[in-house]
Formats: structure tokens, sequence, C-alpha cells
């Protein structure tokens, strides 16, 4: 009986391995694909020949490794705008009474009901006079205030998981409030920050809409925006596109890999508060 | 020189107030305990000294200086909490030395100052240890080096033993006296355990609701308690408060256990009570004693009742009594025979350590016990 | 000691009363740069989207922009594609949110328990998270793809399909699609939510209901689920109003096809401002999708708030 048990437990967690898995071996295969055999083995699940000739075209001919290089500088200085952004308000609403917190809290969570899609036409024309559209500049901005509510309350709640008593200890000895915060709190934050960083950059990475309409220029599109122009061209290649495809997921999956724990341990630690 | 002086001292939190009229002066050196039971104020009002609470009306001194608006870090004072906050992204040393770096002291002096703190604490074998690698008791002493380093005006303790165990709480207490015998300063201690109140202080403050109900040595809050609250607080087992009411006969004045003694009263206090009026009567149950077991009393007092149960604790027994309707506790040290339950015993108490107070405001009605006088 | 008497006695009238003033200031001072860019950015746009849905505003026609009262509105109610659109919309949302949910518990509860090898499986089976919604869509409308893909093929031998064809190019199918690359990479976030939501239960209720003779089931009944209902209520609020309001998956699997048969609102909002260049009915379609969606949530919360009691 237990043994049918575990070994049903196994076959589940097999399933939902290979339903994670599958869509992305199916990917790299694909980009390992020589192109004569991409239609005439379509369906096997190993191809006779194997080639990386699709990412030897991606990373030295293609205008790629820029597109690359433009989602780099966005999603990261998106990251680090909103982790700084959001462990203001997190620490406000965490550790201050104050007139309008609710009202404050309340539009936060309002906002994430907006449609994106409507926001964008004004949104370019308002970045437009100042400059800031079809720039990587005026991108960061963009998302930065798209990704900050939710990374304020996930700070919050990592915020909730340290014990005021500590910074009280400090300013009792000797800091005021901000060098206690500085000092003794966002060390002990590291965590959460690491957790924000990374899913503020696996957002921003995956960002297709605002890219789409914010940036024209070639040289400052994103790889979203890059991969989507392949496909309107006619005659796609499509083992070279899921070979910049394949490349593309290498960054979020390292991030994404390295902070799911402390996201699992964020939420909780707000849980147990909500 | 630190004397710490609250005055009017008083705490709102929107409509509740937590803390009324706080008064009290506090000498230099002096080692006041708050005592009460939780919510009664007392962690508010040391967190006020400290400056992490606003304080709502009044005035507060530390030294010379009136330190309302002051930070906490402009107070030269320093706070043991109840769960240690100790950085735990540092080490022993840097924990201890934190508040001497912010101040910008030079290095060696705080290697100093750090070392002697931990000689005196035993603590130099783990001085490059992070907190959470140390026992509760370690802990606890790292937040006391954490404190005496930056040689403090006042040091304030919140509840700094109730993470402790029993046996290791009792070890730390004689620690924190011998600490004050060597580093004098000020000290004001929360706790709600009044065994560590009258082990540790000069002066217990007794709080109840927001309110001081009685301030005063250890000997005098035991002895002659303000009110009935403080009675029931401090002393443990408890005192027997008795439900009596005061009588007049031809024997003389005297207040009357329902279905059980009457215990003769001073004339004054029944002046002042008058007659055939609800009284609590308070007996400590040190002062109550079988007959053939007790030991000299000053004025005794001999009543016969049944012994219910009795609880042999070793070097003492506690007995349960029915008294008339009341159920009394004696504590008997050194008992000489087995005591087992048995029918109208004869005891004796003394009279001299008798306690009066109105059934209505608990306000105490007779004057000091002989104790005192 | 070390401080001197440098301060003189009382510095002023109603001190404590300057200092909350001035804990609070410090507040807004904490809160300011993110909430003043979250204002500029969404809240501004946003009222000047919901202008233009009372606007004739088309882009080839700039002569004859002008406030057109609730024109958009009324064209939208008899606009076909707008209702199909819509009941589109629900069902995407619906199967979505629904799978997810499901399949995130479950996830979540294999999780929650040790087996070797977990914290490896953790990682993997979170992968889909990390994949850009966009590069999921690619990914999975190659999958469909009956000449390049063993699914529809083995879809068939299961009995799905009748024969392996892509189904992102039939009508009655299309949008099982887009939904499943959906399920499948948002299946991750209901699974760390719940799994947070799990840890935090303390273990002992399970203990004290096993010493009580609960069953399994009965541990789960009973414990689990009463505990896990606000995360999951919360997780499916987010959920639904993000899957709701998320072209990307459509827009690149189908554009909406074939014949706005996989046509949402988001996308439908998107190309009638990208390929019409209709602006003003964009946005009045784009500010009933907002307003359906505050009405769901509140109505949600409301739900919530009853069963509590």
């Amino acid at each position: 009986m237990k043994s049918i048990t575990g070994a049903a437990l196994w076959l589940v967690r097999l399933a939902y391995l290979a339903f994670a898995l599958f869509p992305l071996f199916w990917l790299i295969r694909i980009s390992l694909t020589p192109d004569d055999l991409l239609y005439s083995e379509g369906t096997t699940i190993w191809p006779s020949s194997l080639t990386l000739a699709n990412f030897a075209y991606v990373i030295e001919e293609s205008p790629f490794p820029v597109f690359f290089g433009n989602t780099v500088i966005v999603s990261l200085g998106t990251a680090a705008a909103v982790t700084v952004l959001a462990a203001g308000i997190g620490y406000a609403f965490s550790r201050f009474e104050f007139a309008g917190k609710r009202t404050l809290m309340v539009f936060l969570v309002i906002t994430q009901l907006f449609p994106l899609v409507m926001v964008i036409t004004p949104l370019y024309q308002l970045l437009a006079p100042i400059g800031l559209v079809n720039t990587r500049i005026g991108l960061i901005v963009v998302f930065t205030a798209f990704n900050l509510p939710f990374a304020a309350f996930l700070m919050h709640s990592f915020y909730e998981g340290i014990p005021r008593e500590l910074e009280q200890a400090a300013m009792i000895d000797g800091c005021t409030r901000f060098q206690a915060l500085i000092r003794i709190i966002l060390p002990l934050m590291l965590p959460g920050i690491g957790a924000t960083l990374g899913f503020v950059f696996t957002a921003a990475w995956s960002e297709l809409l605002f890219s789409l309409m914010l940036i024209t220029s070639e040289t400052k599109k994103t790889f979203a925006v890059g991969l989507l122009s392949f496909v309107g061209k006619s005659g796609v290649d499509w083992g070279q596109m899921m070979a910049a495809a394949t490349l593309a997921l290498i960054p979020p999956a390292i991030f994404f890999t390295f902070i799911q724990k402390y996201l699992v341990g964020g939420l909780t630690a707000g849980a147990v508060k909500a | 020189m630190a004397e710490v002086s609250l005055r009017q001292v008083v705490k709102r939190y929107g409509g509740f107030q937590a803390v009324h009229d706080f008064d009290l002066d506090i000498a230099h050196e002096e080692f006041v305990v708050f005592v009460g039971p939780s919510g009664c104020g007392k962690s508010t009002t040391l967190r006020m000294i400290a400056g992490l609470e606003d304080i709502s009306g009044g005035e507060i001194q530390i030294g010379d200086r009136v330190v309302n608006d002051l930070p906490p870090r402009e107070r030269n004072i320093s706070m043991v909490f109840q769960n240690y906050a100790l950085y735990p992204h540092m080490t022993v040393r840097q924990n201890q030395g934190f508040g001497l770096r912010m101040a910008g002291r030079p290095k060696d002096e705080i290697e100093k100052k750090v070392n002697r703190a931990s000689g005196l604490l035993g603590l130099k074998d783990f001085l490059s240890r992070r907190p959470a690698a140390l026992s509760g008791g370690q802990r606890q002493r790292v937040a006391m080096g954490r404190a005496i380093v930056r040689d403090p005006d006042v040091f304030l303790f919140d509840e700094p033993l109730s993470n402790l165990d029993a046996k290791l709480r009792g070890q730390m207490r004689t620690e924190i006296k011998k600490l004050h015998e060597k580093v004098r300063t000020t000290v004001i201690y929360v706790t709600h355990d009044q065994v560590e109140a009258m082990t540790l202080a000069d002066r217990i403050v007794v709080m109840r609701d927001g309110r001081i109900e009685q301030v005063g040595t250890p000997d005098e809050v035991f002895h002659a308690p303000a009110s009935r609250f403080v009675a029931g607080f401090i002393g443990s087992p408890p005192m027997n408060l008795i439900d009596a009411r005061t009588v007049a006969s031809d024997d003389g004045v005297a207040v009357s256990v329902p279905g059980g003694p009457t215990l003769p009263l001073d004339q004054s206090v029944f002046d002042h009570v008058g007659p055939d009026r609800p009284v609590t009567l308070g007996l400590r149950p040190e002062s109550i004693a079988p007959e053939r077991m007790a030991g000299p009393m000053k004025t005794p007092f001999s009543f016969s009742a049944d012994i219910t149960l009795v609880e042999p604790l070793g070097g003492e027994a506690l007995l349960f009594l029915q008294m008339g309707q009341a159920e009394v506790t004696a504590r008997v040290f050194r008992p000489s025979t087995r005591l087992v339950p048995e029918k109208s015993v004869p005891f004796l108490t003394d009279l001299a350590e008798m306690h009066l107070f109105d059934a209505d405001t608990g306000v105490r009605l007779n004057a000091k016990t002989a104790h005192e006088s | 000691m070390s401080v001197a008497a440098d301060t003189p006695a009382a510095t002023g009238r109603s001190p404590s009363r300057t200092r909350r003033r001035f804990a609070a200031a410090e507040a807004y001072a904490y809160l300011a740069p993110g909430i003043a860019i979250v204002a500029l950015v969404m809240l501004v746009p946003l009222a000047v989207g919901i202008s233009f849905s009372f606007q004739n505003y088309v882009i080839f026609r700039p002569m004859s922009r002008g406030w057109n009262g609730v024109e958009n509105y009324l064209e939208l109610w008899t606009d076909r594609t707008f209702w199909l659109a819509l009941a589109n919309t629900a069902r995407w949302t619906f199967w979505s949110v629904a799978f997810q949910l499901g399949l995130g518990l479950g996830l979540a509860l294999i999780l929650n328990r040790p087996f070797p090898g977990r914290a490896v499986f953790q990682s993997l089976v979170f992968l889909p998270w990390a994949v850009p919604t966009f590069l999921s869509g690619l990914n999975w409308q190659w999958l469909f793809n009956p000449i390049v893909s063993p699914l529809p093929g083995w879809l068939t031998a299961v009995g799905v399909l009748e024969e392996p064809r892509n189904i992102l190019s039939d009508p009655d199918l299309a949008l099982y699609g887009p939904i499943t690359a959906m399920i499948w990479w948002g299946i991750p976030f209901f699974a760390i939510t719940l799994l947070a939501a799990l840890r935090s239960i303390p273990q002992d209720l399970y203990e004290a209901a096993s010493i009580d003779g609960a069953s399994p089931w009965q541990s789960f009944r009973h414990i689990t689920v009463p505990f896990l209902m606000p995360m999951i209520t919360i997780t499916i609020l987010l959920r639904t109003v993000w899957v709701a309001n998320s072209p990307d998956l459509i827009f690149v699997m189908t554009e909406g096809g074939p014949a706005n048969s996989s046509q949402t609102l988001p996308n439908y909002v998107f190309t009638s401002a990208y390929k019409s260049m209709d602006f003003g009915y964009a946005s009045a379609l784009a500010t009933v999708l907002m307003a359906m969606l505050v009405i769901y949530s509140i109505l949600l919360l409301f739900v919530r708030g009853r069963l509590g009691q």
C-alpha cells in the first residue's frame, strides 16, 4: 500500500516535471537542429544530427547581441530602480503610522487593475515631449512604475519579518533612523532585496508591449521586440530564432533559480501577518 | 550623574490612555523595578524614557536635561530588550562595539571597552561568533555587554529574563545583581515577575492599568502593601485576601470572617472604618501556622480550621485550610511532623502582620505592620 | 558622564507634537519618489486614456478629432466583435486561472513534503515562470504545429484530436492554444504563493488532528483549505486581473484569429489602437474592461469577507 502511494506520487511528480520542461526541451532541440532536418524530422524526439550553426549565426552575425545588451541594461536598470524605491515604500508602510497610509496602499493595489493597453498611447504622448521615447531610460522609467506596486508589497512583507527591536536597539546605540535602516535593517533584508531584484529583472526581461510601442530604432530594441520582428519578416529562419530564444532564456532562468526560495520565504513572512 | 525624573507623564493611543500622570524620581545609581501584570503600562513607560515612544504629556528628565524631544540616540541610555535584539549579521564583538563605533570612538578604545565588558560577563571565548551560534543565556549576556560597553547614564531593561528557562533565569538574576554592584549606574528594570522585582530592586514601582499603585522598597511593598492589588501581586504564594466585616461587641472591636474566627482590631482603625463595614482581611501564608509548629509571633491569635489539602515541598509545606467560608493558604517551614488533612486543627496567626483593605476601593486601612515600625 | 548638559531644558511648547509631525514627514520622504513615479506613469496616462474614450480620435483623421460624448460606447454596444471578445475574455481567464489554481495547488502540496531531490525539482518546475511570456507564446505556437512538433500526434494518440492538426488554425479550438501556454507559464506563481501559505500553517495542528483520528483527506479539508483560503482568494484576484488584462500570448500566438475566434478584449484594444489607429474606440474598450475588473474585484473581496465571517 505504502509503496503504491509512493510510486503514484513519483508518477505525479514526473508528470509535472515533463509538462514544465518539455516545451523548453523542444525549444533547445529546435535550435540545435540543422535547417534541412527541421521539417523532415520535425516530430522525432531527437534529430539524427545536431549543429551549433544557429547559435554561431545569432552571436556573430545577427543584431541579437545588441538587443541582448539593451535588454540587460533595461532589465538591470529597472530592477535596481524598483528595488531602491520599493525599499523606501515597504519601509514606510511597515514602520510608520501616518495619515493616508491605507489610501496609498489601496491605490497601489488598484494600479494592478489598469489595463496596460489603455495606458500606452497617452504614455507615449507624455514621454515624447520630454525626449523619453525611443530611449532605454524611457523604458526603465515605465517598467519601474509598472513593477513598483507589487515589489513594494513584496518588500513590505520582508520588512515585517524583521523585529522592530533591532532598529530600536540601533537607535539607542546612536543611530538615526536612516542609519539604522542602512546599517542594521538593509543587511538583514538581503534575501528580500535579492528576491525583489530577481522578480523585477525577470518581469522586465519579459516585457513586450511597451518595448514594441516605445522603441523604434533598431539599435535600441530589446530582445522581445527583436525576436518578434524576426517573425514578421518573410522566410523566418526558425532554427536561428529558437537559438536566439534559448539565449534569451538563460539570464532570467539563472536569476529565477537563485531567488525562488527567497520568494517563498518572503511570502511566508508576510503570510503570517496577513 | 544621572537622576531620572518623570513628571505627570501621560501616554495616549487615540482614545485609550495607557499611562496616567506618572510621577517618579529615581536617584543616581538606584535600581528601580517597574512591576505589574501585562498591559499595566510598565513597558510603555520604559519606552517613553528610552525615547522609543512619544510622550503625550508631562516631562521626562535624565540628569539635568529634559529629554522629551530628544531622539533615543541623544539620551545616553542603553537598553536590554526582551528578545535581546542582537544584530544577527554582526559578531559578538561587533555587536558590543556598535554603539561606540557610531559615536566615532577610536578603535583601541572600543577594543578595550569590549574586552572589559566581555571579561565581566564571561564572553571572551565567543567574541567572533554570531548571535545565531549562541545559547539563550549567552545571547542575554551579549545584550547586557552591549549595554554596559557604552557607559550610559541609565540602563533600561525590558523583561530581559522572560525568554529564559527557570533555572537560567535564576542564574542571570544573580548576575544582573552582581553586575550592578560592579557597574554602578542608574537602572530601570521592567518585569512582570514579582520575584525578580523583590530580589533586584532598591525600590519597586507596582503598576496597574497605567497608574502607580505603590512605590517602595521590597520590604515596604511586601510588608505594607498600599492596596489589595499590591498585596495580591507581591509574594508567592499570594497573600490570603478574605472577605470580612468589622464588628463591635462586648469584647471590643474586631473583624469577623463569615463562619470563621473573629480577629481583634485596633480601636483607632475601627474608628476610622466604622462598624459593620465590609473589609478585606489580608494574611500572608507565612504568618499562619498550626499551633504546634508556629514560630515566635508578636501578637499571636489562635483559631481553629480544617486542613483540606497538604502540598509538601521538601523544606516547607503549603496547607490549604477552610477558615469559615474562606479558603486560606498557610506556608509552614520545616514541618516537624507529617501533615495530613484533618478537622479542627488549632492554628496561630500574628495580628501584628494583619492587613486590612477597604472592600470597595482596595485601599489599605490599617497602619503599617509591626515589621516596619 | 560623557554627554554634557548642552541642551537647555524645554525646547518648545507642544514638543512631542512637533516630533510626531517630523516622523510623518520622514515616512513621506521614504514614500514620495516611488509614489510619484507610479502616479505620473500610471495614473496620469490612465486619466488621459479614459478621456480618449469620449473623443473621436482616429490617427488617420486628425481633422475630425473632438469630443463625441458616449458615441464610442454606443458603437461598442452594437459591435459584434466586442461581444465575442468579451465572451472569449471570460473563457480565456476562467480556464487559465482555474487550471493554474488546481495544478498550482497540487504542485505546492507536492513541494510541501520532503522527498529526495526536492530542491532541484522545485527549481526545475518553477522554470516556466522565468520564461518571457512572448517567448512561451512563440514556443507553444511551435509546439502546436504538427509538422515540427510531436505534440499534435500525441494528442491524437490519446484521443483529444481525431487527426494531428494545428488547433491554432481551428476557430473552435484556437483559444485553447494560448490558454495552454498561459497555464504552463502561470502554474509556478500559484505554487509559490500557496507553498508560502502552506509553510505558515502550524504543524502541530496536523499532529493534533491525526491524534484525534482525522484521515489525511479530513486534515486537508478542515485544516489546509481554511488556512489557504485567504491566500487563494488574493492570488485568484491578482491573477484573474492580470490574465484578463494580458494580450501578449494571444497577440503572439493567434493575433485573435482565425476570424476573431480567439479575440479577447485586451488584444482587441491593442489591434483597434495600432492596426485601425482608432484610439477613441480602443480607449472605450479598455475602459469597459477595467470597469468590469473593478466590479469583479469588489465582488470577490465582498464574497471573501462574507465567507470569512
